[in-house]
């Protein structure tokens, strides 16, 4: 027999009493971010597993986002809300420490006398689902995509659906491990986030390559290349996004509401659908919002565009993108080629990076030191390519990354066999950095030197 | 003082209560009229072969006593049918049946032969004249006919008091004592469930046009009859039913029968359905899962709106589908934890912090 000495005779159970409806809590872990990045994310994970949540009706969902606010803070938001709570969702991805926040953040609500069940998602669960459940403090995992499992496992818990049912769910019951049926990558058409469940004057900032009024902003899921290292693979290639006209109604939106007057996308590749792309831009160009914009591009990208004869990088200056960030990996045609399958060559890569400083848009470039395999001379190849692309007028922002090898990733694989060795647990991963977590093959002048050819635009430079 | 929980070990299974069907006839103060059905039309009987498909799946689950209540059972026509069904198909080991009209004992007989295995009689009062006050029928003799009908069968009978303040709480030990004279089993005290004039439509507005007074007066801190009923107990002990039943005093008369007082304040358990609920905490928490005579599967007695529509599942044929949806439900109560009360025995305190 299992008690809690509850709290409804608190002042919270009256406060409940407004609505019959239970609460669902979308956590957001604290991420350790590089000190030198200028980096302020927003729990859009969160906002898009919130948005069925909040279609469907039948609970209230509050979010809680660990970059913005403390473990205090987390403790008065249990004192407030944890009792009429059906479950805690916790969002984590591999690195920045996200995991060893999220297992204290558990480890606080636990031991509160009510808590209800705690279920892992995320980039992390989706690839080490199943060792993610093994932890003491995880009732369970929901793999792939969270706005379909979610809503099921929710609705699992009202008594509407077994738990064996919910898409993607590993949980332990009875003794045993209980699997849902397969979450598949696939989520449709994505539509506007629901804002209101965030402060949303709190994500906004002053981004030296953007605006002065910034907003970061996620359009779209998946990605359609192949690269080897890239977590996004774990998709399964599957490409989701908001239609260009619903994107730009939004960011219109936002600006009216908020007064914003820049918007960075994090999409994975934002230019996947070059036709949606090309109406985002006469979008704004129509709207005449007097945004400024950031995102993402793969080289080939602009090379499909090229052949199918549309002036993408016309439009993309023209309405008022002021930056593109490109993974450009390495400045080995080997390494390009056979190790992370980019599908693009070194010259291919100066090519349209001159295109790209002509449109009069700044260049962001980020490669990848220490790949398995990677010679010496290869890594030096990069570097010249780097000293190549500085020489372009105006001078692109340049990053080099360590390989890190993610869990799911063909590239994982081949680090196994170079003697990489992974935490065996979840406790074990919550120490694994993006950053700072070396290979076996990794020196800590090769770290240093990455570090050192790193360079980007820190300040506001208006 | 000995503490059972019955169930302890078990997977946490509900009660399973049938409402066999809407409409008992009666204006009770403390009920509604659809009994203890969230707001069901009138008229509304379950088909026997569905009370049997879902309860099968109920039973394959695990949970094998049913109690079949209203409405009221005794007016429902194929209710010998159902119980030698629910005893000789569905392998219910424990059948109940709860009713408080006189009818109930033309057919104790056939019941019992049926394969009933407890009558549970509802009698509030030995007053014919306030009898008629608080369910609105002159027919005190004839409850009590009934009663005595039932008890000639063998079968054991419960009689249930719900304990008014001011109208029968004085009464307490003479009905025990005239229980005891008939050879009733035991004899259980209710408190009033004081929510519900809230959650639907109630029989509270009698109560206000005879006595003037709300529902929530009526009731009586049941400690306070436990306190005159231990002086006379030959033993006392502490029951839970099943895995998910309220604590509950025990106490052993001298002619054998028990008085059973079932205290809202002892606690009760709670799950996931019960979360940011604006009854909380309640009177009946997760104690049953209710099988409404409209096919829906009902979670507790005050909300309509978790209740699960069955009719649609039922109807498709699909197969799998309704038995899909019955262990939803189940599962609700597989993870409930209990909430102790005011009055929560010390013992099951302890035993719940180990």
């Amino acid at each position: 027999m299992s008690v809690f000495l509850g709290l409804p005779d608190t002042p919270h159970a009256a406060a409940a009493a407004v609505s019959s409806r239970p609460l669902v809590i979308l956590v957001y872990p604290k991420v350790d971010h590089e000190k030198d990045y200028v980096y302020f994310w927003m729990p859009f994970s969160l906002l898009t597993i919130a948005k069925p949540l909040l279609d469907e009706g039948q609970v209230e969902v509050l979010l809680f986002d660990g970059n913005q606010s403390d473990a205090q803070a987390w403790d008065r938001f249990l004192d407030e809300h944890l009792d009429r709570a059906v479950c805690i969702g916790v969002s984590v991805m591999t690195g920045g420490g996200q995991i060893g926040h999220a297992l204290d953040m558990v480890r606080v609500a636990k031991e509160r006398p009510a808590c209800p069940p705690v279920v892992f998602g995320g980039p992390h669960v989706n690839v080490l689902g199943e060792q993610t459940a093994a932890h003491e403090l995880v009732d369970g995992v929901l793999v792939g995509p969270g706005q379909n499992s979610m809503p099921a496992f929710v609705a699992s818990l009202l008594g509407q659906l077994r738990r064996q049912d919910v898409p993607g769910l590993i949980a332990r019951r009875r003794g045993e491990l209980l699997r849902g049926p397969v979450n598949p990558p696939r989520t449709g058409m994505m539509g506007a986030y629901p804002w209101d469940l965030l402060r949303v004057t709190d994500y906004i900032r002053d981004d030296p390559t953007v605006a002065s009024r910034t907003l970061n902003y996620v359009s779209s899921q998946g990605c359609v290349y192949k690269c080897q290292f890239c977590y996004e693979l774990t998709y399964q290639r599957k490409y989701s996004a908001m239609a260009a006209e619903g994107l730009v109604h939004d960011i219109a939106d936002l600006k009216a509401r908020y007064d914003i007057n820049g918007v960075k996308f994090y999409d994975a590749d934002w230019f996947v659908n070059l036709r949606r792309s090309i109406a985002f831009c006469e979008g704004l160009i129509q709207r005449d919002l007097g945004l400024k914009w950031a995102a993402s591009i793969n080289p080939n990208d602009i090379l499909k565009a090229r052949r199918a004869r549309m002036d993408l990088l016309g439009n993309v200056a023209a309405s008022g993108c002021s930056r593109l960030l490109m993974g450009v990996e390495s400045g080995s045609d080997r390494v390009l080629s056979e190790v992370v399958k980019k599908e693009v060559t070194r010259a291919q890569i100066l090519d349209v990076a001159a295109e790209i400083a002509d449109a009069g848009i700044l260049g962001s470039y980020t490669f990848i030191v220490g790949f398995p395999g990677e010679s010496d001379t290869e890594a030096e190849e990069t570097y010249s390519l780097i000293e190549e692309l500085r020489a372009l007028t105006t001078t692109p922002e340049t990053r080099v990354h360590l390989f890190a090898p993610y869990p799911g990733t063909p590239l994982y694989d081949d680090a196994l066999r170079y003697g990489f060795q992974p935490p065996e647990d979840l406790e074990g991963w919550s120490h694994f950095d993006y950053y700072t977590s070396l290979t076996p093959w990794t020196s800590q002048a090769t770290a240093d030197r990455a570090r050192e050819q790193t360079q980007m635009r820190m300040a506001p430079a208006r | 003082m000995d503490v059972s929980d019955g169930g302890e070990k078990r997977m946490r299974l509900p009660q399973f209560r049938v409402t066999v069907n809407s409409r008992c006839g009666r204006a009770c103060f403390f009920c509604r009229p659809s009994g203890e059905a969230v707001s069901t039309a009138s008229g509304c009987e379950l088909r026997p072969d569905d009370l049997l498909r879902v309860a099968q799946v109920v039973r394959d689950h695990g949970v094998d006593s049913i109690k079949l209540t209203g409405g009221d059972p005794a007016l429902y026509e194929p209710l010998t049918d159902v119980v030698r069904r629910l005893r000789d198909e569905a392998g219910f080991t424990d059948v109940e049946v709860i009713s408080r009209h006189p009818l109930i004992g033309d057919r104790a007989q056939e019941l019992a032969d049926a394969g009933v295995t407890l009558f549970n009689i509802s009698l509030d009062t030995l007053d014919p004249a306030l009898h008629h006050e608080v369910c609105g029928v002159d027919d005190h003799a004839e409850v009590i006919g009934a009663l005595e009908r039932c008890v000639a069968t063998s079968v054991p009978v419960k009689v249930n008091v719900v304990v008014m303040e001011g109208i029968n709480d004085h009464e307490v030990p003479q009905l025990a004592e005239f229980c005891e004279g008939l050879g009733v089993a035991s004899m259980k005290l209710l408190d009033i469930i004081k929510d519900l004039g809230e959650g639907a439509k109630s029989f509270t507005r009698r109560l206000r046009i005879k006595r003037g007074r709300n529902l929530s007066e009526l009731y009586v801190p049941l400690e306070r009859l436990a306190a005159e009923l231990r002086l006379r107990a030959v033993n006392e002990q502490v029951r839970q039913q099943g895995g998910l039943g309220h604590p509950m005093s025990v106490f052993t008369m001298p002619s054998g029968m028990e008085v059973v007082v079932k205290d809202s304040t002892a606690g009760a358990w709670y799950g996931s359905v019960c979360r940011g609920c604006s009854f909380f905490p309640c009177h009946d928490a997760l104690m049953a899962l209710r099988l409404t005579s409209d096919l829906r599967m009902q979670f507790c007695l005050l909300r309509e709106d978790v209740t699960v529509d069955l009719a649609p599942f039922l109807a498709s044929g699909t197969a799998g589908e309704m038995e899909a949806r019955v262990q939803a439900a189940l599962e609700v109560y597989e993870d409930a934890q209990f909430r102790p009360g005011a009055s929560t025995p010390q013992q099951l305190l302890e035993v719940g912090r180990r």
